[in-house]
This record gives structure tokens, sequence and C-alpha cells, in this order.
């Protein structure tokens, strides 16, 4: 028997195709490492990391992002999960969306409610983030992290000149005046920045009540102003407990739920992303918008 | 009077014969590869056992060495032997199989590398420790810096086994086509494999990783014999039909 060029080709072909396929059909196969005994409970490690959005898109305008429906669903399990004796979110987060920040928000209170949830800001855990971790029993932080930054902003980028410059024009035919209120296609009117101004307001006007439930604080009108602190200024100032280490958010948590001091620690994953999405996920990035003109609780500018 | 082969006949045996060479260096390189299977049990007992420990340093300088320049020997004369089978112009698919061949493993390597640089950089950025246990890296974002460097190289090994396959094909040489179609396997399994001893806390193939790196190792060493033997045999097959047509010509 022998085989022609062209059978040749297309056996090349079908046999790459299968070591491919042996190859994924192999990792999708593959179990999960096993996780430490859990015995009589355990503490749940839950990362909050990147900017908070709803969008799944792994970067922003704020960097990469942190799913809010994933936090919220891992929140969910620790919550439900009678093993999980106590929580310790992991913060890494210069904050987020503001409707992604309070879906956090709420649910970290649904959880520290049933049990204790220790919050520890690595390196930001400001604007959104902060607020999120708000009703958790003691907020540490690391000595060189940035705290605070309450505040709310939306930014409009309008490109009506660069379009004019193109030639491009832009007709907008809409049912109310301000139904276009923050179009990048045209100068925002004193009334869109009126409208802007109190959506902003309203929002702060809320963050600020929220801290003030949750946080004795010593100086209310220098932690309004939206400035991000030092971890040993917001200490004085009283948005957070104390300065220290994972570790000892660790093992505070566990003090807090009476679990002993070798009482396991799980960290709660998201499910993992598809090899086809990891594989392709810069190529689909691409496709996924990021909206400038949604209100923001992050801090700004964004950390590098 | 001297006698004078056709090019193209000559450069068919030449091609063969280095063929034959490089499955014989990566037959040398598996053999040596093999210890490194059951000699030590794991990452685990190296950190016990610091006799182990020290084995395995040896290993790693000795035999480490021995076999990454066999390996390179070998790649070379892959290389050479399916540049000389694209000159015989035999197949056009030789010349694919040179390309493959010589690209497969540059590419594969430079991905590998880069993706080794991103993973140690990701290592070191998420480099906190949980609890007093080092926080591992996510096994997902491990799988896609290394897959594309395996599959690349796999895809490569692939093409070459169906060329080696074609050549004991055309030659009626069953042991060179046999041991193709187990290169073949063998290049299928070859990147679960690597995978498997890459990530011995991924429990990839579950208890079978053992079993799994054992057939694929055994697999790679009877090809390489079988191809070694087979490519020798192809080769005395073509003398044998030049000289047949030469002395046919010459009547």
């Amino acid at each position: 028997m022998k085989l022609s060029e062209k059978q040749l080709v297309l056996l090349s072909a079908a046999l790459s195709a299968a070591v491919v396929a042996v190859t994924v059909a192999a990792l999708a196969l593959r179990r999960p490492a096993p996780l430490p005994a859990a015995g009589t409970g355990y503490v749940a490690l839950i990362r909050i990391e990147g900017a908070i959005a709803y969008q799944t898109s792994q970067l922003s305008l704020l960097g990469s992002t942190a799913s809010a429906d994933d936090l919220v669903q891992l929140l969910d399990a620790a919550l439900k999960d009678p093993l999980a004796k106590a929580v310790v979110l992991r913060v890494n987060s210069p904050g987020g969306s503001a409707a992604a920040s309070e879906a956090l928000y709420l649910k970290v209170r649904e959880l520290a409610a049933s049990k204790p949830v220790v919050a520890y800001i690595e390196e930001y855990g400001t604007s959104g983030a902060y607020m999120a971790v708000l009703p958790a029993a003691r907020i540490l932080a690391a000595n060189s992290s940035i705290v605070g930054s309450v505040g709310v902003y939306t930014s409009v980028i309008t490109y009506s000149g660069l379009l004019e410059k193109l030639g491009v024009r832009v007709y907008v035919f809409k049912s109310g005046e301000l139904k276009d209120v923050g179009s990048s296609f045209r100068e925002p009117s004193e009334e869109d920045k009126r409208v802007l101004q109190s959506i902003v307001d309203g929002i702060f006007e809320l963050f600020k009540k929220r801290v003030l439930a949750h946080r004795r604080l010593a100086n209310a009108s220098e932690v309004f102003s939206g400035r991000p602190f030092l971890a040993e200024e917001a200490v004085k100032l009283g948005l957070i407990d104390g300065i220290g280490t994972l570790d000892g958010a660790v093992n505070l948590a566990r003090e807090l739920a009476g679990l002993p001091k070798d009482a396991p620690v799980r960290e709660l994953k998201p499910p993992s992303p598809g090899l086809l999405r990891l594989l392709l996920g810069a190529a689909s990035l691409a496709r996924r918008p990021v909206a400038p003109s949604v209100e923001v609780l992050a801090m700004w500018p964004p950390p590098g | 009077m001297s006698e004078r082969k056709a090019p193209v006949q000559s450069e068919a045996v030449k091609g063969l014969g280095r063929l034959r060479n490089a499955a014989i260096l990566s037959f040398a390189t598996s053999l040596l590869s093999l210890p490194s299977l059951g000699l030590f049990g794991g990452p685990e007992s190296l950190a016990e056992d610091p006799f182990a420990l020290l084995a395995a340093l040896i290993w790693v300088l000795v035999f480490g060495l021995a076999i990454l320049a066999l390996g390179v020997a070998a790649w070379v004369f892959k290389v050479l032997g399916w540049w000389s089978m694209c000159r015989s112009g035999m197949r056009r698919f030789y010349c694919a199989t040179r390309l493959a061949v010589l690209l497969g493993p540059v590419i594969g390597v430079a991905l590998l590398i880069v993706g080794g640089a991103a993973l140690f950089l990701e290592a070191l950025r998420s480099g906190a420790r949980v609890g007093g246990e080092p926080s591992p890296l996510p096994e997902e974002s491990m799988l896609a810096y290394v897959l594309p460097g395996l599959l690349v190289m796999a895809v490569a090994n692939v093409v070459e086994g169906v060329s080696a396959l074609d050549v004991g094909l055309i030659t009626e040489v069953k042991a060179l086509a046999l041991g193709a179609a187990i290169y073949l396997v063998a290049s299928l399994l070859q990147p679960v494999q690597l995978l498997a001893s890459a990530f011995s806390s991924a429990a990839l193939l579950g208890g079978a990783r053992g079993w799994w790196s054992w057939v694929s190792s055994a697999a790679s060493l009877l090809a390489s014999l079988l191809l070694a033997v087979g490519f020798h045999w192809a080769r005395d097959r073509v003398i044998q039909s030049e000289a047949q047509r030469e002395a046919a010509g010459t009547a």
C-alpha cells in the first residue's frame, strides 16, 4: 500500500488534530487536587482581585477585572457550607462599578450576619472594594497597602472633535432632551452635567451612609474627601481595625470562629475557564466594550 | 572506470543513513531517560531524603547533559536526513517534513521558554503564602503557558512519523512502518505525558500517571529501535534497487 501526497497531508492533519483532541480530553478528565481535610471546620479564603465589574472581560480601563457574579457565587458557597466556619476576604482591588460593588457589599453583609468575616487588604482596598468589605467583623491591611478613596466618579469621554476632523457626522434621534445624557458624540450641556453630578452625589450619599453605619470615623470630612490613605493613617481614621499579615487575618478568623489554631484554610475559586477561553481569551477581549460612562467607585487614577 | 550513482538516488541513500543515525541517537536518549521514571519518587521524596536529592543532582548533571547532547545530535541528523530526502525528489511531502522537523522544535522550545518566563513572573507576582502554605499558581494558567509549545512539537513529530510511515510503505520495510506507527502513537501521548510529569499536583490522569509515563517511554524506546533498524533496511533496499537499475541501464 502506498500513500499519495494528498493522503499524506490528510493523514498528518488528522493525526495532528488527534494530538490536540487527546491532550484536551486528558486535561478535561483530570481530577482536581485534593483539598485539605476539613474536619470540624475550615476557614474559607476568597480573593477579591482587580476592578470589580459584572462584565467577564479580564481587562478594563481599571486593569484586570474580578467578576462580581463569580464573587457573589463564591460568597454564597461559603455562606451555605456549614463547614466554612469563618471567611477571609483577601482584597487587592481599586474598586469597580457602583452596581457590582454594591452586589458584593450586600452579599458580604449577609455572610457576615451568619459567620465571622475578616477582610485583609493586601495592596489596594479602595472605593468600591472598601465598600464591599465594610460589613466584615474586622478589616486588616498590609502596612504598605492603600485604603479609602471613599467616593464616586463618572467620566464622559467625547469624540465630537475627532469625528468632525474625520468628516464623520452623528445624528441622534431621541425621545427626550436628556435621553442621551453622557453621549460621547457631543459636548455635555449644563443640564447633562447637572444630571450626572446628581447621580454621582446620590451614589456617594449611599456610600457615606454605609461607611458611617459600619465604621466609627475619627475625621469624617477627611475620609469623605475621596483621598486614599496608607494603612497606618487608615487605622487612625477608623477606616480599618489594624495592620497585619494574611496569616494574621487567617488566625483572627479562626479565633473569631472558635476554630483550633491548625484549622485548615480552603481557597474558594471561581469555576475554571475552559481551555479554549484561556487560549483565545485575548482575542475575545476585543469584542467586549468597556463603557466609560458608568458610575465608578474606584480609585482614580487606577493603580498601574 | 569509476562508478557514478545518479544524484537523486544517492541523496535518498544519504538521507536514509542520516535518519537511521538519528533514530539510533533517539534510542540512546530514550534509554538514558528511563531511569528518571523510577529512580526518584517525585518532589516529595526528594525533599524528605537527602540521598535521593544528591542522586537526583548527580543524575541531572551527568545524564541530563548527555541526554541534551544526544537529543540535539539526533535532531541535527533528522533535519539533515529529511533535507536529503526532500532533495532526492521522492516526495514533495518530505520537504514539508524537513521544515516541520527543523522549525517544530525551535518554535516549540521558544514558546516553552517564553511560557516558562511568563510563568516565573506570575509566580513572583502571586508568591504570597496562605496559612503557612505556599499559594499555588492556578493550574489553568500554567497549562495555558506550556501547552502551545508542547502541541507545536507534537504536531511536528506527527508530520515526521507520517513521512517515516510513508518511507516504510514505499520501501516495503515492515519494521519501519511499524516503528513509524508506534512513533505516531507515542507522539499522540507525548503532550499528556509531559503535562503529567510537569504538574505533580495536577493529578492529571489520576492514579494512572506513573503507568502512562512508562507506556509512553516504552513506546518511544521501541519506536526508535524499530526506526533505526527500519531505516537501515530501507537504505539497503534503495541501494539494491539503485544497483539493479544501474545494471539494467548499463546492459
